[in-house]
């Protein structure tokens, strides 16, 4: 059977911790199982619970000492390999000048590495070396290990024996073949990237044709390559490589200086036009795959104004294909039957459109991972590459038609001005139809669209929280003034200190802190929600952008 | 109305959790064992077509390993590393490495050591396995489940 992978997660949980939800697909009963579900919360493997207590030490002699200890304390745990990896890292990243000291460690982790873990060991090794730009020649020595370790022929001998140990029908030779040179392209791009750094640019470069020869998909081959061929003057190659990696969001910083070069170039020294350019590369290589029809409103099409709210980040691999689900939508419903609010979270990785308000909105509604989408209080997770795009879509579209048809439980007017770097909003909020005692009034005001290469390879962010303030239900008039110049410090002021205190323990730096907010691409979002059910009443949208002047906009739901 | 609603709902929801492609089940536990022995149990997973489950090794910004081992407050412990039977090893792309998986079924065998105070008779030994399952187009969130052991301890 050929296995095509799956994502690294539909799902990307908000801390290490196992999280449950229920998902997009619906998998055939399985046979009686004889394990029942475990209790939330989940208990944690005492050797993961440990080593979780020891990678929070921000020491690095104490975190590697803890590593050490842990590795004495758990001597059989099939995260061994972790620890040695975490110690040389720790080594590499915050004690580099202690050279002798990191070459014993890899020297050692190498020579006690199992025969058949002693190419992915030297890969290991040859890699953090490498990104550490540390003792090249010894992550040269690792990485040919790596590489010549590999043998079409006893590849193809172990695949089929291990097939048939399993009682399995093994892939055809040809399948075979191409596993085996894409396993390979992996470890020649790291050989050849040592070999460049080491100055041997002619024999970096050969490998690195190798390794996109049989995979063209990996951004650190490109960005090299794309490196190589500014270098060399080569600028319609420089191109063909270095497009895909500045939209992969993964580009070497290198890549993305040479790139910059090189527009320049082509543009008499201006970088004026490159993020366009890069949009319509973009839109060409990357169409949503879901395609939607305009919304045509039935009889029973009430006066209701459905809301989304939508978890996401842009380091989040399957938030791609939620992201494109909800860009759909939008193009399906105008924005007075359908309202979207984008909350960006740091999950897994750091987002830089994530700001308080939003991660609060995210512990109002206990998310515990991204994507995670709301409608109308309606809570789902999950979501996938660009390619499941549609199979999102489908899950959410029908309740977004069957709320379009049921009534508001609320009236809701209101009035949006912006003027100068001030945005007032009044809300009339009348007829609320609800028994609950917890009801809010909520004012959102969102930026249409951010531009932004992440992680997961999403360049539009629409409908981005830049603020959000509820008020408990009295009487009926709201008021709430956004000062942009306020709203963009407390972004700033965020982002600035999220890096500052690091990302899980982990020091990082942020490509781009999106903070600054552009006054005329913003809108303003009402709505009306029953604070512990979750349960949505109504909601209002203006959009502050548009041509004609809005002190009073009524929204789509005149009773 | 809102009641009817509600309840709604409610059905929406529980229905919406899906049924786990991975089924575990006891493959051989011993008979008779002294209170302080070792014995070892092997458990295995049943995958269904098309989905799959990772391996034992956890590798750093990879996918969610499978974990075997003995729940909490249990009369018996690990007494050695879990082994496990030899994984698929493939090229995965959206990891940008190589991963370990496991198709069709996946077998694990415990070696533990029972407590010196365990009492005799009939036991429940509680292991927990937590996986993560995928097909070509998704991965379920990772889930713990609980698997008795039923062991016979003697004098």
């Amino acid at each position: 059977m050929i296995v095509r992978l799956a994502i690294p997660t539909a799902f990307c949980a908000l801390a290490l911790s196992p999280a449950f939800a229920q998902t997009a697909e619906t998998p055939k009963p399985a046979p009686a199982p004889a394990a029942k579900p475990a209790e939330k919360p989940p208990e944690t493997p005492p050797d993961l619970k440990a080593y979780r207590d020891v990678l929070k030490e921000t020491d690095p002699e104490k975190k590697i000492a803890g590593l050490e200890k842990w590795k004495k304390d758990f001597p059989e745990s099939q995260m061994r390999s972790s620890a040695d990896n975490a110690i040389l890292s720790t080594l590499v990243t915050k004690l580099p000048a202690q050279q002798t000291r990191i070459r014993s460690f890899a020297s050692a982790t190498f020579k006690t590495a199992a025969d058949k873990d002693k190419p992915s060991t030297a890969l290991g090794i040859a890699n953090e070396l490498l990104d550490a730009n540390l003792l090249l020649k010894d992550a040269e020595f690792y990485a040919r290990k790596s590489v010549d370790s590999m043998r079409l022929s006893t590849y193809l001998q172990d695949q089929l024996a291990s097939y048939e140990k399993r009682k399995q029908k093994a892939p055809s030779p040809e399948e075979l073949q191409k596993r085996f040179l894409t396993s390979r392209a992996a470890r020649i791009a790291t050989l050849g990237r040592i070999e460049v750094k080491l100055g041997h640019t002619a024999k970096g470069k050969k490998l690195l044709e190798e390794s996109y020869a049989a995979n063209a998909d990996n951004t650190a081959v490109q960005s090299e390559l794309g490196v190589l061929a500014v270098k060399a003057g080569n600028d319609q190659k420089a191109l063909e490589y270095l497009i895909p990696a500045k939209l992969s969001g993964r580009a070497s910083k290198d890549a993305n200086g040479a790139f910059e070069t090189l527009y320049k170039k082509q543009h008499n020294g201006s970088a004026d036009g490159l993020e366009t350019m890069l949009d319509a590369e973009y839109n060409k290589r990357f169409p949503n795959p879901v395609k939607v029809e305009p919304y045509q409103p039935t009889e029973k099409r009430s006066d209701r104004v459905v809301l989304a709210e939508v978890f996401t980040g842009s380091g989040c691999p399957p938030c791609a294909g939620a992201d494109l689900a909800f860009d759909a939508a939008m193009q399906r419903y105008g924005r007075k039957d359908f309202a979207v609010l984008m909350y960006h979270q740091h999950i897994p990785r750091p987002d830089p459109m994530t700001m308080p308000e939003s991660q609060d909105r995210a512990k109002a509604y206990k998310v515990n991972g991204v994507p995670t989408y709301v409608i109308d209080g309606k809570s789902t997770v999950g979501g996938g590459p660009r390619e499941m795009a549609k199979s999102t879509y489908d899950r959410f579209y029908k309740d977004v038609e069957a709320d379009l048809e049921k009534p508001a439980e609320a009236h809701i007017t209101v009035g949006a001005s912006l003027k100068g770097k001030t945005v007032s909003v009044s809300a009339m909020v009348r007829g609320v139809e609800s028994k609950a005692k917890d009801v809010k009034v909520f004012v959102a005001l969102v930026e249409k669209e951010l531009r932004f290469n992440g992680e997961n390879g999403i360049r539009f962010h629409p409908m981005v929280v830049r603020s959000i303030k509820s008020f408990g239900l009295s009487g009926e008039s709201y008021r709430q003034v956004f000062d942009l110049d306020e709203v963009s410090k407390t972004i700033k002021d965020h982002l600035d200190d999220y890096e500052a205190k690091g990302h899980r323990g982990e020091s990082f730096k942020f490509i781009e802190k999106k903070y600054q907010i552009q006054p005329n691409d913003l809108a303003v979002v009402v709505f009306v929600q029953e604070d512990e059910s979750k349960h949505v009443l109504q909601a209002a949208y203006v959009d502050l952008s548009t041509e004609a002047p809005h002190p009073t906009l009524e929204a789509n739901n005149v009773r | 109305m809102r009641l009817t609603l509600l309840a709604a709902l409610t059905t929406l929801v529980l229905s919406a959790a899906p049924p786990d492609p991975v089924a575990w089940k006891v493959d051989s536990a011993p008979k008779g064992v002294k209170p302080g022995a070792a014995f070892s149990v092997k458990l295995s997973a049943k995958i269904q077509d098309g989905w799959h489950i990772y391996g034992l090794k956890a590798v750093p910004d990879g996918p969610v390993p499978t974990r075997v081992w003995v729940a909490e407050g249990q009369p018996a412990k690990l007494a050695g590393a879990v082994q496990a039977t030899e994984p698929q090893t493939m090229q995965d792309s959206s990891f940008n490495m190589e991963v370990q998986l496991y198709e069709g079924e996946a077998g694990f065998t415990l070696p533990l050591r029972l407590a010196a105070t365990a009492a005799p008779g009939e036991q429940k030994i509680v292991v927990n396995a937590s996986y993560q399952s995928c097909d070509n187009k998704i991965c379920l969130p990772p889930k713990t489940v609980k698997v008795e052991v039923p062991v016979t301890v003697t004098k």
